[in-house]
């Protein structure tokens, strides 16, 4: 994505070098407040309308530990790596 | 992971507020305590000691690295402690808004912290060579050992100011507290947040609803992965394409992904640096 944005909408808009920067700088602080609050609402619907009563695994402590394992171990670990290998 | 996981075990079982409260404070004091001190040694000037150790540089980077896996693990510890303690004294009907100020704040927190560092280090430059022609020219001057006291002061009156703030706001009971989006009885009233619907509801409806509820958690889990994703490769090709195509610093390219807001005001990112990007996009 982050390509995406860096060459083809910079190219499409005549944008070179520092102008690109900025245009991919304008992009991150769009596109961050977005995922985040995303993922805040997904949460909240998820503790406060997912939550099975008496069950182990759809319980609100799976989801909150569950959830931090996921985009800790998974995501974050895993993301890095294969992004700079796709460069 | 390692702090999420020493979360789990902590949050079994019956619901304790006070237990878990003085868990966290005495466990969160030990670390910071821990923490600054083996900062502190590893940060300590070894130039100046008669008999400095056999790899200075090697023992100093390994002491640092430690720190911050400590500190991951402390902080994985607290997001999800107090996640679950929040979570457990608001309504259903608010999960939504606490969940998106608690994001809101944790990313105000985020980009203030590489803000906080490059203001406490523009004040030493400041203070230790005024008259110094250039910012690398005044921190060449600088003491290591006044850049170390200044970082480990800082760090020792943040970590005090959450102490105070997590000891003195948290109840320390499981009655709860009137929180601003509705006053709830506490923990304990309300075990079962999945209850809150129709009264009376027949076998078909109650599969259906439970089949909707394990696929909203479902969908939640992989919403999370996916964003976690996003926002990870975003910082870190972002970052790359700052270093490699116009040889940003380091130090700027922190501050610049962790405070995108803040990039307007550095002119000098968006001077002429002798571009490489055909070279990536070459690669590309």
């Amino acid at each position: 994505m982050c390509l995406f944005i860096f060459h083809f909408p910079a190219d499409a808009l005549h944008l070179r070098d520092t102008a690109s920067l900025a245009f991919l700088l304008a992009a991150d602080t769009l596109i961050y407040p977005a995922a985040m609050t995303l993922g805040g609402m997904l949460q909240g619907l998820a503790l406060g309308y997912a939550i099975i009563p008496r069950s182990r695994v759809y319980s609100s402590s799976v989801a909150v530990i569950g959830g931090e394992m996921l985009v800790s171990g998974v995501g974050r670990f895993l993301s890095m790596p294969r992004s700079r290998a796709c460069l | 992971m390692v702090g999420v996981l020493m979360a789990y075990p902590l949050t079994q079982g019956r619901w304790n507020q006070r237990c878990l409260k003085n868990v966290l404070t005495r466990g969160c004091s030990a670390v910071f305590v821990v923490t600054l001190f083996v900062l502190a040694v590893a940060c300590y000037d070894s130039r100046r000691d008669p008999q400095p150790p056999v790899n200075p540089h090697v023992i100093r980077l390994t002491a640092i690295l430690s720190c911050q896996f400590i500190a991951g693990a402390s902080q994985g510890l607290v997001v999800a402690c107090t996640r679950l303690m929040l979570n457990r004294v608001t309504p259903p009907k608010s999960q939504v808004t606490m969940a998106i100020i608690t994001v809101v704040l944790a990313c105000t927190g985020t980009g203030l912290g590489p803000m906080l560092s490059n203001g406490v280090r523009q004040g030493l430059v400041w203070a230790s060579a005024p008259a110094a022609p250039d910012e690398l020219t005044a921190l060449g001057s600088t003491s290591p050992g006044a850049v170390n006291s200044v970082s480990l002061a800082v760090l020792a009156f943040l970590s005090a100011l959450w102490l105070a703030a997590f000891a003195l706001v948290t109840p320390g009971t499981n009655d709860g507290v009137p929180i601003p989006l509705g006053s709830v009885r506490g923990p304990s009233s309300q075990p079962q947040l999945g209850e809150a619907f129709l009264p009376v509801e027949t076998d078909a409806e109650a599969a259906q609803k439970e089949a909707l509820q394990k696929k909203l958690f479902v969908t939640y889990l992989t919403v999370q992965t996916e964003r976690a994703w996003l926002v990870s490769g975003l910082e870190v090709v972002t970052a790359m394409v700052m270093e490699e195509e116009f040889e940003i610093s380091h130090r700027e390219i922190g501050l610049a992904v962790w405070g995108p807001a803040s990039s307007s005001r550095r002119r000098s990112w968006f001077s002429a640096r002798s571009p490489r990007r055909s070279q990536i996009h070459r690669r590309c």
